[in-house]
């Protein structure tokens, strides 16, 4: 579903991205001047550890400008505005899947990797659909049991 | 040819045989089911092969490698969907093929021609890989930067729409190579007292975080997580129905080979670009192109398997990827201690002879896996990603655990994840990316030396650019990025349509 609609330069992507892009290079140069300046270790450009992140941060800023003709191009050639109405559902589903994630990353310490992945597993499977309690049980089980032979147990990998 | 000779030693050993075959296998699933690719099981693998010996694991790299590039075509053919970029073109004629019950047929020309397309990438590894190395020999510290900026330039004006959005992508990739301790003084760089960081971002979980984890993001985020599966009905195709293509085949071949040592074009450039000459040279096709013509199946496929050795060209020789497998690949050697470039050939012609017996085999798996087993992957192919993606994700946390044993690791792999995801729907590709977090450290600490040697000169810029290599890479490297700026672009295709009216 694609709309047309008017908009400022502010809402192109293009130029949204350029300010992110602007300051993290701008980050960049004032952290790599400061610490060329200030830092002990540092005498000479020639040999300075933050010559080429100076370098990387001025050409971040060049692609800035680059990103804002862009910006104005976009504008000029009055390219539409794409509005995805089912982005919504699925933005929640990479959020739950993040968030799932990351609650793995912490369990997994605590309950080691054989109960964390189960639990992992059938958070996920749930989630993303499947409604045959058994089916999960067997699927994570499974999956969890057989990852740690193959690769903990047959090809000696260190698991979290 | 004494490469290939060589080469033939390790036919005769069960072992690497056995580990190509199991990376062929594992090649097959990976690039013949949507949402797997051969980028992401090749990071994967670069963790789980850590503790093995350097052969061990360039059979398995090598296998995957080969029969993944090849599978993408099973989906594409079976699904419509492309298991890869690089089968997007077989797409195009594939599909209709099955529809009209041909399936068997097209999987049939594509396993002998991806078969055709990937020896000849790899004879051409063999003949070209040590002329490319004398002259690589005579490359300065500016020869090698601008050589790795040129690649960074190359890739990121082809991998995306917006020239300025490729950069970027390569820029920041760059930024994250700078983190850590700098190899010259040994002062921690951009760490920001983050202990972790010290030793800088390992490469292997921020790969396998902007190929796997994001894919899967992606995959969730675009919500398509069931497809419909063509069936297949065997049908008798006769080898000298297929053989008639061979000449063309190896022109298409000839185009992958040269695409692929291009930095950043790879598979789906050379796919078109062969797909867009058969559609000149083919003057009567079995059916029209884009209704089910086998040509267009052989252009794709015999150009996007040449790329392969293509692309291992500049990788073994210049130390510099074709594309982002091969830029996995080189973190495989970094892992092992090995180093490409111009001294490969001499100081590890074993690994070398390793790599090309690994892609030839790879191959005889590809041309028996693609006759006998693909047929009947139809069912396997289709697996719900309810349940594939978090499988993947599971293995994408074991993958960056694996090289180091530290669960920092993991938090970094979804970090990269993430930002991948985030890169991907904004339009910005990853390929630049991981281009530059593999050559970033080799691009600062060539600069430096370069700087360091030009100051101490009387003619510092001749002493920069004053040597013929160094020339002919700065004119690339600027033509390269002239010719992308949207401006320019914009300017040359007015004044050609001013032309044509």
């Amino acid at each position: 579903m694609e709309k047309k609609e008017k908009r400022s330069l502010l809402h192109t992507a293009s130029f949204q991205d350029s300010i992110f892009v602007g300051l993290c290079a701008a980050g960049l140069l004032a952290y790599s001047l400061y610490h060329h300046y200030f830092d002990k270790n540092t005498s000479d450009w020639k040999t300075s550890p933050y010559l080429f992140p100076t370098l990387i941060s001025v050409f971040g800023l060049l692609l800035t400008v680059s990103l804002v003709m862009d910006a104005l191009q976009e504008l000029r050639s009055g390219e539409a505005v794409k509005k995805d109405t089912g982005s919504k559902r699925n933005l929640v589903g990479v959020l739950v899947l993040i968030g799932a994630s990351l609650a793995y990353y912490f369990l997994l310490p605590i309950l080691h990797f054989i109960p964390a992945t189960i639990i992992f597993l059938a958070a996920l499977f749930l989630y993303l659909g499947e409604r045959k309690w058994w089916k999960i049980a067997l699927l994570s089980v499974i999956a969890a049991v057989a990852i740690y032979l193959l690769f903990g147990v047959a090809l000696n990998v260190r698991l979290p | 040819m004494s490469a290939i000779i060589a080469s033939l030693s390790f036919f005769t050993d069960i072992r690497f045989i056995l580990l190509c075959g199991l990376g062929s296998v594992a090649g097959l699933f990976v690039g013949s089911i949507p949402g797997l690719s051969v980028s992401m099981a090749t990071a994967l693998l670069v963790s789980i092969t850590y503790t093995w010996s350097t052969h061990d694991a360039l059979a398995t790299v090598m296998g995957v490698y080969v029969v993944g590039v090849f599978s993408g075509a099973l989906s594409a053919i079976l699904l419509n969907i492309p298991g890869a970029p690089s089968s997007v073109v077989t797409t195009l004629d594939g599909y209709p093929l099955a529809k009209r019950g041909e399936a068997f047929k097209a999987l049939k020309y594509a396993t002998v021609y991806s078969f055709v397309g990937s020896v000849f990438g790899l004879v051409a590894l063999a003949l070209l890989a040590q002329p490319i190395t004398s002259i690589a020999l005579k490359f300065q510290p500016m020869d090698y930067f601008l050589l790795a900026l040129f690649g960074l330039a190359t890739v990121g004006g082809l991998t995306t729409d917006s020239f300025s959005k490729g950069l970027i992508s390569a820029v920041f990739g760059l930024f994250f190579a700078m983190i850590g301790m700098d190899a010259v003084l040994g002062t921690p760089r951009l760490t920001f007292g983050i202990t972790n960081l010290n030793a800088g971002i390992n490469t292997v979980p921020a790969l396998v975080g902007l190929f796997g984890f994001a894919e899967v993001l992606s995959v969730i985020f675009d919500g398509h997580m069931d497809a419909e599966v063509n069936g297949i009905v065997k049908q008798v195709v006769k080898m000298k129905d297929i053989l008639k293509h061979f000449w063309h085949s190896l022109y298409y071949s000839l185009l992958g080979t040269v695409v692929g040592a291009l930095p950043g074009a790879g598979g789906p450039v050379a796919a078109f670009l062969a797909y867009s000459q058969a559609k000149t040279i083919v003057k009567n096709p079995s059916r029209p192109f884009g209704e089910g013509a086998v040509e267009g199946i052989v252009a794709s496929e015999s150009s996007n398997n040449a790329c392969i050795g293509g692309a291992l060209i500049p990788m073994l020789t210049l130390a510099v990827p074709g594309d982002a497998v091969t830029a996995i690949i080189l973190s495989v050697f970094y892992v092992h201690g090995l180093q490409p470039g111009p001294m490969f050939l001499a100081t590890s012609a074993d690994s070398f002879h390793a790599i090309l017996a690994g892609g030839f085999i790879g191959c005889v798996f590809l041309l028996l896996l693609g006759l006998l087993v693909a047929p009947h992957l139809s069912k396997i192919i289709a697996v719900p990603k309810t349940i594939l993606m978090p499988i993947v994700t599971l293995l994408c946390v074991i993958g960056a655990y694996a090289c180091n044993n530290r669960l920092f690791d993991v938090g970094l792999m979804f970090f990269f994840g993430i930002l991948g995801f985030l890169m991907r729907s904004r339009g910005y590709s990853v390929a630049p990316m991981t281009l530059g977090i593999v050559l970033g450290n080799m691009m600062d600490s060539n600069f430096r030396r370069a700087v360091s040697l030009a100051v101490s000169a009387d003619n510092v810029v001749v002493a920069l650019f004053g040597r013929p290599i160094t020339m002919v890479l700065l004119v690339c490297t600027l033509v390269s990025i002239i010719t992308n700026i949207p401006a320019v672009k914009r300017a040359w295709a007015n004044r050609k349509s001013g032309k044509a009216k």
